[in-house]
C-alpha cells in the first residue's frame, strides 16, 4: 500500500536522491503509494530521457494540485506531450523566447538594473548596515517580464498591484511547492483529507487568475 | 475593454498572445495559463538564481574583483549591454559556476512516459514520474573536480568547452535548464538577464557581509522542485567610485 515512501520520506530531494543513486544504479524505481518514481543519475541515461527517448518521456506527471493550478493541463510547461503543447510552445516562442525579443527588450531590462543601481547609491544605510536585496531585485524582475508581457510596470515595491501580485504569486508557488499534499496524492482512499487543501488551492486560483484578467490582459484587448 | 480595438495593435507579447487567441488557435483560458506560467516559470526560478550568484560573490571577494578587472580591461569605461556580453567569458563562466552548484530546478521539471518504456535495461512502467537528477550530474566528484568549491575558474580550464545550452552539442553532465523538447525555453532571456545584472551590481558595488559577519549563510531549502536559498541574504553595498 505505502511502497518504499515510509522508507524514503516526504522530501525526496537532490541530495537524498543522490546518495540513493550510490547504493542503487544510475536508475532506480521507487514506489510511492500507487505512484512510481523512476530517478535517473547517470549523463548517458539522462540523454536517453530528454533527447534519444525525448517522444516517449516528454509528458509530465499528474498531481492533484497541480491539475489546479494548470486547469488540467491547459497551460505549456506542464501539460503532456503532443499537439496542444506543440501549438503553446509555437506560440508563446515568438513574443518571449527569440533573439529578436531579446534586441528589442535588452535595453528595457539594463533601464531596471540601473534604476536598481541608482536606488542603492541613494540609500546610506545599503552602505552601512546593508539591506535584504531580494526584494528589490524581485521589482526589477517583475518590471522586467511586465514590460515584455504587457507593456506595464510597477511604481515601487509598494504599488498596491505589485504588493497583491507577488502575494498571489508566492501563494501559489508555497502550496504548489509543499510536501504537504504528497499523502493524498499517493494514496489515493487518503484523497478525501485533502479536501481542504485543494478548496485553498481552488480559491487562490481563481481570485489569482481573475487579478491578471482584470488589470493586465483586458486592457490589451 | 476597448483599449486595443478591432485593429488588434500587436506590440507587447501579450497582443502576440491575444491574436493567436482571435485567430481561434488557443482558447481563452490557455491565454490566462501562458500570463500564469511566465509569473512562476520564469520570474521566481531567476530571482533564486540571483539571490545564489550573489551570496557566493559576497563570499568571493576575488571572483568580483576579476569581474571587473575584466570589465575594464575588455570594455574600457562603456557599460557592460548585451551585444558586448559575449566578450566577458570570466562573467559568463561566474554565471554558469552559479547555476552548476545552485541548480534551481535540481530535479528539471519531472517527465513522464505515457506508455511502458525501456530505459538502461530496466523496464519504466508507464504513467511513471521520472526525474533526471541535474544537480547530482554538475556536483558528482567522479565527473568533476572538487564540485563543491564555488570556481568559475573551472569553466575556462578544465571545463572551458562546457556550455550552458539546450540543444546541439549538449554536455550531459551540465543541463540546468534541461535538454530537448521540453527543456526550458526561457534560457535565452536568463543567461542575459543574469549576466547583466551581476556586472551591473559588480561595476557598481563592492559587496560585502554585513557587520559582524565573515560570510553570507548559503544553506538551502527545497521544495517539490525549487532549490533556494534557506535565508534571504542581507548584503552591504559599498558603492565604487567611478
Amino acid at each position: 500500500m505505502f511502497g518504499n515512501w515510509l522508507q524514503v520520506g516526504n522530501d525526496l530531494n537532490h541530495r537524498l536522491l543522490a546518495s540513493m543513486s550510490q547504493t542503487y544504479g544510475p536508475v532506480f524505481l521507487l514506489k510511492l503509494g500507487s505512484k512510481n518514481l523512476a530517478v535517473v543519475s547517470d549523463p548517458e541515461l539522462a540523454n536517453q530521457v530528454l533527447h534519444t527517448q525525448g517522444v516517449e518521456f516528454g509528458s509530465r506527471p499528474r498531481n492533484v494540485v497541480f491539475d489546479i493550478f494548470t486547469g488540467n493541463g491547459q497551460d505549456m510547461v506542464f501539460t503532456i506531450y503532443g499537439e496542444h503543447w506543440r501549438k503553446m510552445r509555437r506560440i508563446m516562442t515568438l513574443p518571449f523566447f527569440t533573439n529578436k525579443v531579446v534586441n528589442q527588450y535588452s535595453t528595457s531590462w539594463e533601464q531596471e538594473m540601473d534604476l536598481v543601481v541608482d536606488d542603492l547609491r541613494a540609500n546610506e544605510k545599503v552602505r552601512t548596515e546593508g539591506i535584504v536585496i531580494r526584494k528589490r531585485l524581485q521589482l526589477m524582475l517583475y518590471n522586467i517580464m511586465y514590460r515584455m508581457m504587457f507593456d506595464a510596470k510597477f511604481q515601487s515595491q509598494e504599488d498596491p498591484l505589485f504588493v497583491q501580485a507577488t502575494r498571489f504569486n508566492s501563494e501559489r508557488s508555497r502550496l504548489a511547492q509543499s510536501f504537504e499534499y504528497n499523502y493524498g496524492d499517493f494514496i489515493p482512499w487518503l484523497r478525501p483529507f485533502l479536501r481542504g487543501y485543494l478548496n485553498k488551492c481552488r480559491d487562490l486560483q481563481q481570485r489569482r487568475l481573475a487579478f491578471f484578467n482584470n488589470y493586465y490582459i483586458e486592457k490589451r484587448r | 475593454m476597448a483599449a486595443n480595438g478591432e485593429k488588434h495593435k500587436v506590440s507587447c507579447a501579450m497582443d502576440h498572445i491575444i491574436q493567436a487567441q482571435m485567430k481561434g488557435e488557443i482558447s481563452e483560458e490557455n491565454v490566462l495559463y501562458i500570463v500564469e506560467n511566465i509569473n512562476v516559470a520564469a520570474i521566481e526560478t531567476t530571482l533564486w538564481s540571483m539571490e545564489w550568484a550573489i551570496a557566493e560573490l559576497v563570499n568571493h571577494p576575488t571572483v568580483q574583483r576579476k569581474i571587473r578587472d575584466e570589465i575594464r580591461a575588455v570594455l574600457k569605461g562603456s557599460p557592460v549591454t548585451e551585444s558586448n556580453l559575449h566578450e566577458l567569458p570570466y562573467l559568463q563562466a561566474t554565471i554558469k559556476e552559479t547555476l552548476r552548484l545552485h541548480t534551481p530546478i535540481p530535479l528539471l521539471v519531472p517527465h513522464m512516459n505515457l506508455e511502458e518504456a525501456k530505459l538502461g535495461g530496466f523496464t519504466i512502467p508507464k504513467e511513471s514520474k521520472v526525474v533526471v537528477n541535474a544537480w547530482w550530474l554538475a556536483n558528482n566528484p567522479e565527473w568533476w573536480e572538487k564540485p563543491s568549491e564555488f570556481r568559475p575558474e573551472r569553466f575556462l580550464e578544465e571545463e572551458r568547452d562546457t556550455e550552458a545550452i539546450v540543444g546541439g552539442k549538449v554536455d550531459f553532465r551540465f543541463l540546468p535548464f534541461g535538454v530537448g523538447r521540453r527543456s526550458c525555453p526561457g534560457i535565452i532571456l536568463a543567461m542575459p538577464i543574469l549576466g547583466l545584472i551581476v556586472a551591473r551590481l559588480v561595476s557598481n558595488f563592492e559587496m560585502i557581509a554585513p557587520p559582524g559577519m565573515e560570510k553570507i549563510d548559503v544553506s538551502e531549502k527545497g521544495g517539490q522542485f525549487s532549490l533556494h536559498i534557506a535565508s534571504h541574504s542581507t548584503v552591504v553595498f559599498k558603492p565604487i567610485k567611478a
